[in-house]
């Protein structure tokens, strides 16, 4: 786990749901960003550029465009999207390497 | 007809407050805020995911914000961002915004634009990996989350975020490994003296310091990081003390630290896409961030019905943001012709004791001369496109001088972001070579859309038998 979240008694968080990131199920606080709920899983790399190298979440505030994910099918930044029970995320990447398989030249 | 008399772009410390303003001397208005909460990136709102938690000064303050213009009854359209700013043939400004994956034109007779400010960060080799993450963006996470970057961080830079940064890790129950300042002790004496307009939040930063003494946290005065070091992510930081130029000495001390996660960020660019777009006069002053829309007191630019209010207008900071917004809303008003004029030399020498404080921070934050030399060959400067700076070089050395020569020939600039992470590095850096001033080198050509939009908002439903396919021509 890399974000390290406080569970101490003075910080009460909302309840634990469930959420799938490029296919596998996590879970994560109702309400935080999908980027804060994706670091606690120890999901840092939100895409990989074209030369091959990682990129995460930069700015925290939906500027950089490092963080954008498809999540329930809109192209959006993960930092601006509250976390809701059995919100489908997918990273571009993954969505690219599917719609290959599929047989999809144009992507 | 207008839809409104006054659109309000951005719902921070001083939208926020030009936005009552303007509501309370009766004003049609609008409040767009790409948040889901007003209060900017100061007093930012928690995130719905935390129940309860600790009160602090800054979240007292955000709350007060937020209950103020709730009470005043001000359309305020959340999560709203404007991708065009434009004047129709009516003389009436046409702003054009995404909201909910859906496209919105309004128009009106005045803008106020309260868009404040970005983070600018200087790249080294590595600064690009996941885990490094901007000090400004560190804030955004304490506020909204009250998480921390990772278990073992490193904070590294100039200014008050700087401190801010490693104390809220502290307090949130993290670990700093080490605080890398540009800044000397004796640069944060003389800003403490600047400081003393406002003894208040002088304490605060104090109580700051503190915590981290008592913490024994390591301070590195006068050094920089020089490289990132990680496969697929932050793994080590060196670090190497630096000259009065901010240049890594080649015989400075040398260090590498081991961390999760590092926190870098070399002051703020004031956010000037919607004014710019709007095509007012910007000037450049190091001394308030950099490129900024050109106003008077009163907010108001070189075009008609267009004002500019808080950290886009200069860097004067938070507690001047407010008198700023109140002061754009007047000057807006009188040019509506709503309410009536009233004395307003008080609130201006109010504006500019509070800006007092904001100057002072902001100065910490000036760069020096030597600073970009400490950004690598292989550092990636555009992070959209992974732009390197020796890619940059060569073409500015190909004779790509002007930021719109340099951006087509190497797509630095040209990705989703829009270029505000990497504009302001790229004009240094052809600085270093072509000897141009800044206000020679200028700047990129705005164009719509100043924010990304989904091509689904753009086309909107739509099935591939309703297009109108034109018969073949005739063999």
């Amino acid at each position: 786990m890399r974000f390290f979240r406080q569970t101490g008694s003075k910080i009460k968080r909302s309840q634990l749901v469930e959420f799938s990131f490029n296919g596998t199920t996590y879970s994560g606080h109702l309400g935080e960003s999908v980027t804060v709920a994706l670091a606690a899983n120890g999901i840092i790399t939100t895409r990989i550029t074209h030369d091959g190298s990682p990129r995460g979440a930069f700015c925290f505030m939906g500027s950089c465009q490092e963080c954008v994910l498809l999540i329930d099918g809109l192209r959006i930044e993960a930092c601006q999207v509250a976390l809701s029970e059995g919100l489908i995320v997918q990273s571009i990447g993954c969505l690219i390497a599917e719609q290959k398989a599929k047989g999809d030249e144009n992507v | 007809m207008s839809d409104f008399d006054l659109i309000v772009i951005g719902a921070g410390a001083a939208g926020s407050r030009a936005a009552m303003e303007a509501t309370k001397a009766g004003a049609k208005i609008l409040l767009l805020d790409e948040q889901a909460e007003a209060g900017g990136q100061v007093w930012r709102a928690k995130s719905p995911s935390i129940i309860s938690a600790p009160k602090t000064p800054e979240t007292i303050a955000g709350d007060k914000l937020r209950s103020d213009l709730k009470l005043e009854n001000i359309l305020h359209i959340v999560n709203a961002r404007v991708w065009q700013i434009e004047k129709n043939n009516d003389d009436l400004w046409n702003i054009g915004y995404l909201n909910n994956g859906h496209l919105h034109n309004v128009t009106c007779k005045a803008i106020i634009a309260a868009t404040g400010a970005q983070e600018r960060v200087i790249p080294v080799t590595g600064s690009q990996l996941p885990g490094v993450i901007g000090l400004a963006a560190a804030t955004a996470l304490f506020k909204q989350h009250l998480t921390t970057p990772g278990k073992q961080t490193i904070v590294a830079g100039c200014g008050p975020l700087l401190i801010f940064t490693a104390y809220e890790i502290l307090r949130l129950g993290g670990k700093v490994c080490a605080i890398i300042s540009l800044n000397s002790k004796t640069n944060w004496a003389k800003a403490s003296i600047d400081m003393m307009t406002r003894p208040d939040l002088l304490w605060r930063g104090a109580t700051w310091f503190a915590k981290i003494t008592a913490a024994r946290i390591p301070i590195y005065w006068q050094s920089t990081v020089t490289e990132i070091i990680g496969e697929t992510h932050i793994e080590s930081v060196n670090i190497s003390a630096i000259d009065a130029n901010w240049s890594a000495t080649s015989h400075g001390q040398k260090n590498n630290i081991k961390a999760d996660s590092l926190c870098m960020g070399h002051g703020l660019n004031p956010a000037i896409e919607a004014t710019k777009l709007a095509d007012a006069t910007h000037i450049y002053s190091p001394e308030l961030g950099g490129w900024h829309v050109k106003t008077d007191d009163f907010g108001r630019t070189d075009k008609a019905g267009l004002y500019a209010a808080g950290d886009n207008a200069g860097i004067y900071g938070a507690g001047a943001a407010p008198y700023r917004g109140k002061l754009a809303a007047i000057a807006a008003l009188q040019f509506l012709n709503i309410g009536k004029t009233q004395n307003t030399d008080k609130l201006v020498a109010k504006m500019k004791s509070a800006a007092k404080f904001g100057l002072a921070t902001t100065k910490l934050t000036i760069l020096r001369k030597g600073m970009i030399e400490n950004t690598q060959q292989t550092a990636i400067i555009c992070r959209c496109e992974a732009v390197s700076r020796q890619q940059l070089e060569a073409e500015i050395s190909s004779g790509a001088h002007s930021p719109n020569a340099i951006k087509s020939g190497t797509r630095c600039g040209m990705g989703p972001c829009g270029g505000r992470y990497c504009n302001d590095v790229a004009a240094l850096i052809n600085q270093t070579i072509s000897g141009k001033t800044r206000q020679q080198i200028g700047l990129t050509t705005s164009r719509p859309p100043i924010r990304p939009l989904p091509i689904s908002a753009i086309a909107q439903n739509f099935d591939y038998d309703d297009l109108p396919i034109p018969a073949p021509a005739p063999l």
